[in-house]
């Protein structure tokens, strides 16, 4: 079976998704900061009346959150809901994306490809930086790595960490 | 209004609601069974087929639907015979169903017409399958009963077994083989259900419950026209299979026991048997549903799923959002454009009413949960052997329907609580002298942008001494935390997780939700809940809900560069406090902030610091240290009141709730976005989420407990004074306080003597100059005549000696006065106020005694040393009308004055202010006059400065209490209240201190 990947670049990093899972790439974000809320949580956005929770891809991946907003993008993501025609004709695997509309924040787009589900290859070791859990695998594309993320992990970890972080501040408040 | 009237709507609304669950089943039944070699059908979907089809035909019994009830009845027959396994499943079978399922959708949505549809393909169908049955044959009976013969049916005479019962004999002997008892029960329309409003699907999920309905018959005996058939009492006769005895059925069904009768297999027997397995479908006169024809016409309605509704909210969300950008833009353009304004305004009123209907549809009824409460009271009643009337009022109110239904939970549960924990037994009840039936009182009514809805029972109330006790015992709280408690605080202390105030757990309130989980989802709803309660007469308890969570008002304010919504219902008022009273306003009480607002304290939150986007080192991280005003809000949440600290207001907005992303539910301060008029995403701020995580509770206990403590105190001193009460021989009462009389004298008008336009009365060897009320102040002019006895009142403390002249005593008053200056004011009157009921005027002896005698009492402007400033006194009482009068005194004489309501005040006010004297009262709560003395004199920084006593304490001449004062270290000790002599001494006071200084 073959995809369709949109690469994009995080620093110098060339991650992939299916092209399926994305709505759209969003410029000009105005971002409403979360108070309390762990660094994965960059903020709110109104996407068009509806609200999308900003991610911090870079924090999510173990690296600095991003500092420079000023030439970012939003990478933004579909809901369970609108990624529901196409698991029901099997183009998708049914994945978790939640009902919620998210958004990675991003360096910029590449390209878009096609790949055969054969050209996936396991993450070779000097990717340890990034957590394996969070990584399908890689794929060689015109001689760079794409790394191919697995999105409801990396969005299963943004929650985990709110948790952690709710769980925390529990105790942590005195006047 | 008929039965039918009422009861069809939601016969055809339920019935709907099956044939749409039912037919799912059957295609999936057909996917997954129906293939050949696939093994037997899913047990669990047969079943609920089969109790779709059945409960449709056990109520279209209670309309005499006869169309209806055969083929659902055929229908039954086949499913029974696949749940049991006689039959296979095969297409053909399904067929046959889905052609009966769509039948039946075709005579329910028309219903007045459905006697008029030809069937006999859908039940031949069905036969055909029946017939496939290889047990079928010799078993198929039908039983059948006559009414008695020339026994005039009345609803009244107790049970006439139906007309007839169609039930196999291999069924009949089944249930028996069971032990099941076959039960003829009549059942009348009105009496038995719309009065008790259960709509015909409540009664057969009932039935159900306690047994097998098997078939059901119109008692077309009881009808005699159409009049009868609307209004009159149509009765119904069923067939139903129970283990319970025949007594049980009745009680368990809320009928009389004559209404039950059990049929044994003669009585079944014993008539005539049927021509075949089908009912016989000519009935003794025309069915009344096609009577009802022209009578009743089904509103013509369309079903919209609730996901499409919800997306329609959200689009008219999307839709105000969009206007009130629009309206943005434009308003600079609407005074250059013309007819811009007219089109702005017409597309923002048509939103709003768009909206407004749009949210209208998702609004239902309170009934909707009401009406099942009348009776889980009427069974929880019988089986507590209790009397319980449920009066319910305020069904009409409309709420949105995520409350509605979040509501039925907490609702059932404080209604089972009434019944169970509330209402006495009757024997209990009459020993204590009320009604043997207990009255449990639902009401719902609107009040300020709210529902508020009241549980109200007439039982053995909540004793909060007693549910302190169980509190202690279980841990739940400490010995010195119960002493501290007010009987409310105790009383809500049901609502602590872990508490239940019946040892035993009945299987009443042992449901899983204690009223802590009461209290939790209607928190969780936006709502608050409150309890009050007599011990031995009631207890209430009020649920507070909002209309809607989709929309509700907003205040939004801003913390930090960012802009927050606070809901406009969980807001009391909105404080502001200048930066020269935050010292005296804002105050550390076990290491946690409290504002003092009016006579309370109140915890305070800082809301950045919560938000943790303070910073550590803030400069403002201490509120006391800020020079800016500071802006507060006071939020009420259930009894709790507490302060919030924001950095600014902005304005209120009419905001479209959305749904918290699933990433910040944990995060406890919020409860919803918002997108704002400026397109910006902004968060809801929870209350109940604050006050939890500022953990408000234990401040609250304290504030509580302080003001109790202050109110205990108070009572000994309290701002209530005495007050003389005298008319003047005219329509006008008049005041005086009684502190600031030395004698009340009796003199014949004939011993006044008048020189020039004095007048003088000769008064233990003086001369007393006499004031007449009439000539100073705007009132009524009395008869005076030479014959008169006049009233004479003696001020204290004169330097000249003065007397008011007046008619007769009424009485004196013990009263809080509250002092109103603006309605009725003249120069030397202090103003107004309510005494008994009465308007009565209170002079200003000083001011009449200026205006009298100005070569006397004229008031001379205090002089500083430092002339470019006024002198500035602090002035301490308690009793707000002298620190009024006192107040008023000093500024006329031009001095600047601080007020404190008692000792600790001032001092704190000390602290932060320079001034040039202190003038404190003796008796005040908090902290007295002598230990404010005191503390002055013991501090470095304060303790030169001049401080006087103005006080009511000791009597003229009296020099002991003066004495002790100046030995206590006041520079001056004055009895209330003269006002030359307070301001000469307070005058030669700050002199000699300034004297001293120098020197």
């Amino acid at each position: 079976m073959t995809r369709q990947i949109a690469a994009f670049l995080l620093g110098e990093t060339l991650f992939g998704v299916n092209i399926l899972l994305v709505k759209e790439i969003y410029r000009h974000m105005i971002i409403s900061p979360i108070p309390d809320a762990p660094p994965q949580l960059r903020g709110l956005m109104n996407l068009r009346g509806r609200v999308v929770t900003v991610i911090d891809l870079a924090v999510c991946l173990g690296r600095e959150p991003t500092a420079e907003m000023e030439n970012t993008r939003l990478l933004i993501f579909k809901t369970q809901e609108e990624i529901l025609s196409f698991v029901n004709r099997s183009l998708l695997p049914d994945i978790a994306l939640g009902e919620d509309i998210v958004g990675f924040i991003i360096d910029g787009m590449d390209d878009v490809f096609m790949m055969d589900d054969d050209a996936l290859l396991p993450p070779p070791p000097n990717l340890k930086e990034i957590h394996e859990d969070l990584i399908q695998g890689v794929v060689k594309r015109a001689g760079r790595l794409v790394i191919l993320l697995d999105v409801p992990a990396v969005l299963q970890q943004a929650l985990r960490a709110t948790h952690e972080a709710a769980g925390e501040k529990k105790e942590a408040l005195a006047i | 209004m008929s039965d039918f009237d009422e009861l069809l709507p939601a016969f055809i609304e339920e019935s709907l609601q099956h044939l749409q669950a039912i037919e799912p089943d059957l295609l999936l039944l057909e996917r997954t069974g129906g293939r050949a070699g696939q093994g037997p059908p899913d047990k669990d979907t047969v079943n609920r087929v089969f109790r779709g089809v059945h409960s449709i035909k056990g109520a279209s019994g209670f309309f005499g639907f006869q169309n209806i009830g055969r083929l659902s009845h055929v229908m039954e027959n086949a499913l029974a015979l696949l749940r049991d396994g006689r039959v296979a499943l095969s297409a053909p079978f399904i067929d046959a169903l889905l052609q009966g399922v769509d039948a039946l959708k075709t005579m329910i949505e028309d219903i007045a017409g459905s006697e008029m549809l030809d069937l006999s393909q859908e039940i031949a169908a069905l036969q055909r399958i029946v017939a496939e049955d290889p047990t079928r044959g010799k078993t198929v009976a039908v039983a059948r009963k006559a009414p008695p013969e020339g026994q005039a049916p009345s609803p009244a005479a107790g049970p006439s077994p139906a007309d007839r019962f169609e039930i196999s004999e291999a069924d009949a002997l089944g249930f028996m083989a069971e032990g099941q008892h076959l039960y003829a029960v009549k059942i009348y329309l009105s009496r038995d259900l719309r009065e008790k409003a259960k709509s015909p699907y409540d009664f057969i999920n009932n039935m159900e419950k306690i047994g097998r309905f098997i078939d059901s018959f119109l008692d077309i005996t009881s009808v005699s026209g159409l009049g009868d058939c609307l209004d009159n009492e149509l009765a119904f006769d069923f067939l139903f299979a129970s283990r319970l005895d025949a007594p049980g059925v009745a009680a368990a069904l809320g009928l009389p026991g004559d209404r039950v009768v059990e049929m044994g297999m003669e009585q079944l027997r014993d008539h005539e048997p049927a021509t075949g397995g089908e009912p016989a479908a000519q009935p003794l006169s025309a069915p009344p549903a096609e009577r009802l024809r022209q009578h009743f016409q089904t509103e013509e309605k369309i079903r919209v799923g609730v996901g499409f509704l919800n997306d329609l909210v959200n689009l008219a969300g999307e839709l105000v959002l969009g206007r009130n950008q629009l309206l943005q833009v434009s308003m600079p353009f609407v005074k250059t454009t013309a007819g811009l304004n007219p089109v702005l305004q017409h597309i923002s009123r048509v939103t709003t009413e768009m909206q407004e209907k749009i949210m209208q549809m998702r609004m239902q009824p309170l009934s909707l949960i009401f009406d099942k409460f009348q009776r889980v009271v009427r069974d929880l009643a019988r089986k507590h052997d209790k009397e319980v009337r449920l009066i319910t009022s305020g069904g009409d109110v409309e709420l949105d329907k995520t409350i509605i239904e979040g509501l039925s939970d907490p609702l059932t549960h404080l209604i089972r609580n009434a019944v169970d924990h509330g209402i006495e037994p009757p024997a209990e009840r009459e020993r204590a002298g009320k009604p043997r039936h207990g009255t449990i009182d639902l009401r719902a009514h609107h009040q300020g942008g709210q529902v508020h809805l009241s549980i109200r029972d007439d039982g053995r109330g909540i004793d909060g001494d007693f549910v302190a006790a169980k509190a202690m015992e279980k841990g739940v709280i400490t010995q010195e935390q119960a002493a501290a408690m007010s009987p409310r605080e105790r009383m809500r202390l049901i609502f602590r997780p872990g508490f239940s105030t019946v040892e035993k757990v009945t299987d009443l309130s042992g449901r899983g939700v204690g009223m802590d989980v009461v209290m939790t989802n209607i928190e969780g709803l936006g709502g608050t809940t409150e309890i009050d309660a007599a011990p031995g007469q009631w207890s209430a308890v009020t649920l507070a809900l909002p209309l809607t969570l989709a929309i509700v008002s907003g205040l939004l304010i801003r913390a930090r560069d960012q802009a927050f919504i606070l809901p406009e219902v969980d807001i009391d008022e909105l404080v502001r406090v200048k930066p020269d009273e935050i010292a005296r306003r804002i105050d550390v009480v076990q290491n946690a902030w409290v504002l003092r607002l009016r006579e309370t304290l109140l915890p305070l939150v800082d809301l950045n610091r919560l938000l943790g986007i303070a910073g550590p080192d803030d400069p403002d991280a201490d509120i006391r240290k800020r020079n800016q005003p500071l802006r507060i809000l006071i939020i009420k949440h259930g009894a709790s009141r507490f302060g919030l600290l924001v950095d600014a207001i902005i304005n209120t907005e009419e905001i479209v709730v959305k749904p918290l992303p699933r990433y910040l539910k944990r995060l406890q301060s919020f409860s919803g976005v918002s997108i704002l008029g400026n397109g910006k995403v902004s968060l809801i701020l929870d209350v109940a989420g604050i006050v939890k995580k500022a953990k408000i509770r234990r401040l609250r206990d304290l504030e509580e407990r302080e003001a109790r403590e202050a109110a205990q105190r108070d009572a000994v001193s309290a701002e209530t004074q005495t007050l003389l009460l005298f008319d003047n021989n005219t329509p006008e009462r008049f005041a005086l306080p009684l502190e600031l009389i030395s004698r009340i004298e009796k003199v014949a008008a004939a011993r006044i003597e008048t020189v020039k336009d004095k007048r003088f009365l000769q008064y233990q060897g003086r001369k007393l100059r006499l004031v007449f009320l009439e000539d100073y102040l705007p009132i009524s002019r009395p008869e005076r005549s030479p014959d008169d006895t006049l009233g004479l009142i003696v001020p204290k403390q004169m330097k000249h000696p003065m007397g008011i002249v007046f008619n007769a005593v009424i009485n004196t008053v013990e009263a809080e006065v509250t002092l109103d200056t603006a309605s009725i004011m003249a120069p030397g009157l202090f103003g107004s106020t309510v005494l008994d009921d009465r308007i009565t005027l209170l002079p200003d002896m000083y001011a009449l005694f200026e205006m009298a005698a100005p070569e006397w009492y004229a008031t001379k402007p205090v002089k500083t040393a430092d002339s470019r400033r006024k002198p500035r006194v602090l002035l301490a009482d308690d009793t707000p009308f002298f620190r009024m009068v006192e107040k008023e005194y000093l500024t006329s004489a031009g001095y600047e004055v601080l007020v404190a309501e008692n000792g600790a005040v001032a001092l704190e006010m000390l602290e932060d202010s320079e001034v040039d004297a202190v003038i404190l009262d003796i008796v005040m709560p908090r902290m007295t006059g002598w230990e404010a003395i005191a503390a002055i004199r013991a501090n470095e920084r304060l303790r030169h400065l001049p401080v006087m006593a103005v006080t009511s304490l000791g009597n003229e001449g009296d020099l002991s209490a003066m004495e002790k004062g100046l030995d206590a270290g006041f520079d001056e000790w004055e009895l209330k209240l003269e006002k030359t002599r307070l301001l000469d001494k307070l005058a030669a006071m700050i002199r000699k201190k300034e004297r001293d200084r120098k020197k």
